[in-house]
């Protein structure tokens, strides 16, 4: 029984947020044509930087590859290459006038998961002059979506076809170096990134989300593990804090039909009666308890109340009526495509709208992949805004990737993933796919020096259930 | 200390059969949760000695789980996750350019489990006890609804005194905003206030007295100054008021005043005057308005049964008067229907609207019906006066049945004469003696009924929930 019980000292880093996703204007009035055009402007340099290189003095049955500006001026016959982007004509991706005719299906088709057929899809190219349909094994097997801007080579066959014999790609966007840690891991220095916590404000929470809370605040634990929890400078929040709101929808439906009084005026569109602050209030307590020790960065997801156009943006502070007094200091509510620096370690992510979305185009599951390959694309959201929502940008791409980054994660996907990638010019990213946190009670810690990845699982086993 | 905790544990566990936390407990005590932890496993011990099985305790485990342990990714094959059935081997390639992850693991679990706990663990880091309740627990859920009583219970201290008193990893770089303090935290569950140690009660106790006689001797003041006005009915309101507060005052509504900011005080003695602004701030005299001023912003306390019941008197007496309205009305105006409409729209939403939210409503009832039977004063004595209808909108505020405050403009027919249009605000003696005579008990009782029953109650109602 002893009384002095170690006070432990929040480690801390400095934080810098990247405020690139940040809108100034709102205006949805223009065309979103601007951000194909400021895309291809951004990176045909790059990519025809790399196309150069591997192409110059590439030799075909004495032919030299071509270069050709204009998709529209490729000859017939002629070995040459072009940049481009890519459209992916896809009958199964969902299309503006099947919505319109929705209104006329006796049963909606079900959502897809995957808009690729290989029989049907046709893969093109484009610029400003035009598209070109492409084709041949390369192009197949090359996972593609709608949106990124690559370099081909290849010949126009005889129906007009590009028959594609080779394939460059944006590559990854240089980085800065990382500082070298001052002190050899005296202490370690981590931070935690956790998504998905789903709160619905139901009866009761979920008791992972509280023992999480203890964790994070350090009261849980022994003193050793109280330690280790010091040296988590902060916590990244990647989307979906919130659930989606049709459990509280049924619940309305019910609390109407029960309560059918006479008096009450029908209401159309947005009716604030019905509005339930529980899954808020719940969130904005967890928060402000949070907050007192540990720095939150807060990005809003797909299930959260904010824009659903990429890049979301912060989520309101009226909507956390304690935490918002901690803005400035440890609470960081920020954008959807998050980019920020702590220590110097540069992080970019989202809330997995933009993976979500890639896993449509292309085969396999392998999220990693998928994240390497948007990072290769040097687009954060590289399907936006053909099946992603996102804002009309009308002077810049913001989903450009400039500067790479050191942690590119990706929030509520099915399970825990990482992987380290490199680059062309020794560029390192770690990669991971954050889980969400309602289905498998994990929350994932990054070493800010080493960029290893550990996973705290929080789990509660009754004796009666079990 | 000893005799305070084991007297909490032993009121709350074994009397009321509740749960303890050791977070609760160490809120409850002011102490280090790691002191806390140590007292509830103290507790749990000697209770057991003495009887067997007289309380049930569960324990947070933290340690290094076995490698592939089944259980450690329970919901990974078994959800619906949508992601997973598409693709035919998901994950083959995955694992192998994945470095082991290394993973820790937090799990809460019930007395009966932990043996089974441990030995799923390759390394146990920690073992605590986490909560101490009266009989094996079903559902761990229990244990996350005391975590949300703490959140409701205990209002959030500031960083360092959290860090001092409870053992919260310390952040000394976290700053609150200025600006008003986060709204009271709703009202404490009945049940559990009853085992609150007499730590806690001391500050609230000596705050007390000082508030409650500023506040009477203000109340008497000001009724004072109503009395001299008076009409009979505001009179015996405000006796059956003050017989209310005089029982009520000194009880526990008090901390619900504490709580009050001055940004909402300030809310709420503004709000009285801004819906009323057109009709009635001609009739009351300066000196008036001043005490409204200055009243304090508080809550008044009403005890519930003399509240009920004054209730149930006034709803007959405006009843009455609704009747009788009705009747002059058709007498005096039976060429238009209009306001007659209206009128019967705007008192079905009040009868509509159940009898505990009639304090609401006693704003608007009061304001509405006001109107009416000074008019027809006017018009028979000064016939000179042109009769003349306006539509006016009304905010009328009345709950609904979730709970919710809902405000709805209502539009409809008022008479005014045209003297009433160039002055709007001028506190002018009438030209008539009479009318004024007439007019001013009248404004005044809504005024009154402006200041007991309405906007105050409002404001803070909106934060607190009922």
């Amino acid at each position: 029984m002893t009384s002095e019980n170690p006070v432990f000292e929040r480690h801390q880093t400095v934080y810098k947020t990247d405020t690139k996703f940040q809108l100034d204007t709102l205006s949805y009035q223009t065309q979103y044509v601007d951000i194909y055009f400021l895309r291809l402007a951004k990176l045909k340099r790059i990519v025809e930087a790399h196309g150069r290189e591997r192409w110059d003095a590439v030799e075909v049955n004495g032919d030299y590859v071509k270069r050709v500006d204009r998709v529209l001026d490729v000859r017939q016959g002629e070995l040459c290459w072009i940049t481009g982007t890519i459209y992916m004509n896809m009958p199964l991706k969902p299309n503006v006038l099947d919505d319109i005719a929705k209104d006329h299906f006796i049963s909606a088709p079900l959502p897809r998961q995957k808009y690729r057929d290989f029989e049907k899809d046709q893969i093109m190219i484009e610029d400003e002059s035009g598209r070109l349909e492409l084709v041949g094994s390369k192009i197949k097997t090359e996972d593609l979506v709608t949106g990124c801007v690559v370099g081909v080579m290849g010949t126009e066959t005889a129906s007009g076809e590009f028959e594609v014999i080779d394939i460059v790609l944006p590559e990854l966007p240089d980085q800065n170096p990382r500082p070298i840690p001052k002190a050899p891991s005296s202490q370690r220095n981590y931070v935690a990134l956790l998504s998905g916590l789903n709160i619905t404000g139901n009866i009761h929470e979920s008791i992972e989300t509280h023992l999480l809370v203890e964790y994070l605040l350090g009261e849980a634990g022994s003193p050793e593990d109280q330690a280790k929890t010091s040296s988590i400078s902060r916590l990244i929040i990647a989307g979906n804090s919130l659930s989606e709101p049709h459990a509280q929808a049924t619940d309305d439906a019910a609390a109407a039909a029960s309560s059918s009084r006479p008096t009450k005026s029908k209401k159309y569109g947005y009716d604030a009666a019905s509005y339930n602050a529980k899954p808020t209030a719940v969130l904005d307590a967890l928060l402000t308890d949070l907050c007192t020790s540990i720095s939150v960065t807060l990005m809003p997801g797909e299930t959260d109340p904010a824009n659903a156009s990429l890049p979301q943006q912060k989520m309101h502070p009226t909507m956390f009526p304690t935490a918002k007094y901690y803005t400035g200091s440890t609470f960081i509510p920020s954008t959807n495509p998050h980019a920020c620096e702590i220590d110097g370690v540069r992080f970019l992510g989202t809330s997995g709208q933009t993976i979500d979305d890639v896993f449509k185009y292309v085969d396999g599951d392998d999220r990693l992949e998928m994240m390497e390959k948007t990072l290769r694309w040097r687009l954060v959201a590289p399907t936006a805004p053909d099946t992603l929502w996102c804002y009309p940008f009308q002077d810049d791409d913001q989903f450009v990737i400039e500067t790479c980054p050191h942690v590119y994660f990706i929030g509520n996907q099915s399970e825990f993933g990482t992987r380290l990638t490199h680059g062309l010019n020794n560029q390192e990213v770690r990669l991971i796919t954050i889980p969400k946190f309602s289905e498998t009670g994990e929350l994932v810690l990054v070493d800010l020096e080493t960029l290893d990845c550990e996973i705290i699982s929080f789990k509660s086993k009754s004796g009666v259930s079990a | 200390m000893s005799t305070d905790h084991s007297s909490f544990l032993a009121a709350r566990v074994l009397n009321d059969n509740k749960l303890v936390t050791y977070r609760l407990l160490s809120r409850e005590l002011k102490i280090h949760v790691n002191k806390a932890k140590e007292y509830l496993a103290a507790f749990h011990e000697t209770e057991n000695r003495k009887r067997q099985g007289s309380c049930h305790a569960t324990y947070l485990v933290t340690g290094v789980p076995k490698p592939l342990v089944p259980t450690s990714r329970p919901r990974i094959d078994t959800d619906d996750d949508t992601y997973m059935e598409s693709s035919p081997v998901p994950q083959a390639t995955q694992n192998e350019d994945e470095e082991v992850v290394k993973t820790s693991s937090v799990i809460l679990v019930t007395e009966e489990e932990l043996e089974g706990v441990k030995e799923s663990l390759k390394e146990i880091t920690s073992i605590h006890i986490y909560s101490v309740e009266p009989g094996p627990i079903k559902d761990l859920l229990a244990i996350s609804d005391a975590s949300v009583e703490l959140y409701s219970r205990f209002p959030s201290l500031n960083a360092a005194e959290k860090s001092k008193i409870y053992g919260t990893t310390l952040n000394k770089y976290v700053k609150k905003r200025d600006g008003a303090p986060p709204p009271p935290p709703p009202p404490q569950p009945t049940t559990s206030s009853t085992y609150v140690v007499p730590v806690k009660k001391e500050p609230i106790s000596s705050a007390l007295p000082a508030a409650t006689s500023s506040t009477t001797s203000k109340e008497t003041k000001k009724d004072v100054k109503k009395d001299f006005f008076g009409s009979i009915k505001a009179k015996d309101a405000q006796k059956s008021r003050q017989t209310s507060e005089s029982t009520s005052s000194t009880k526990a509504k008090v901390p619900l005043k504490r709580g009050q900011s001055d940004l909402m005080s300030s809310f709420s003695n503004a709000q009285p005057k801004k819906p009323k602004q057109p009709e009635k701030e001609k009739t009351p005299p300066p000196d008036f308005m001043d005490v409204d001023d200055d009243e304090p912003a508080e809550v008044e306390p009403v005890d519930e049964e003399t509240r009920a019941a004054e209730k149930a008197r006034q709803e007959e007496i405006r009843r009455k008067r609704e009747v009788d309205e009705e009747e002059l009305r058709r007498m005096m105006d039976e060429e238009d229907d209009e306001p007659i409409v209206t009128e019967k729209a705007n008192s079905d939403v009040e009868v509509a609207d159940s009898p505990e939210e009639e304090e609401e409503e006693e704003e608007e009832t009061a304001a509405t019906p006001m109107e009416e039977p000074s008019e027809p004063a006017p018009s028979a004595s000064a016939p000179g006066r042109r009769k003349a209808k306006r539509r006016v909108t009304k905010k009328v505020r009345s709950k609904d049945a979730d709970g919710y405050i809902v405000t709805r403009e209502v539009t409809e027919w008022e008479e005014y004469s045209e003297d009433d249009v160039p002055v709007p605000a001028k506190p002018a003696p009438k030209p008539n003696a009479f009318s004024a005579m007439k007019q001013a008990p009248s404004s005044q009782k809504g005024k009154k009924g402006a200041a007991e029953g309405g906007p105050k109650r409002d404001i803070a109602s909106f934060f607190q929930r009922k």
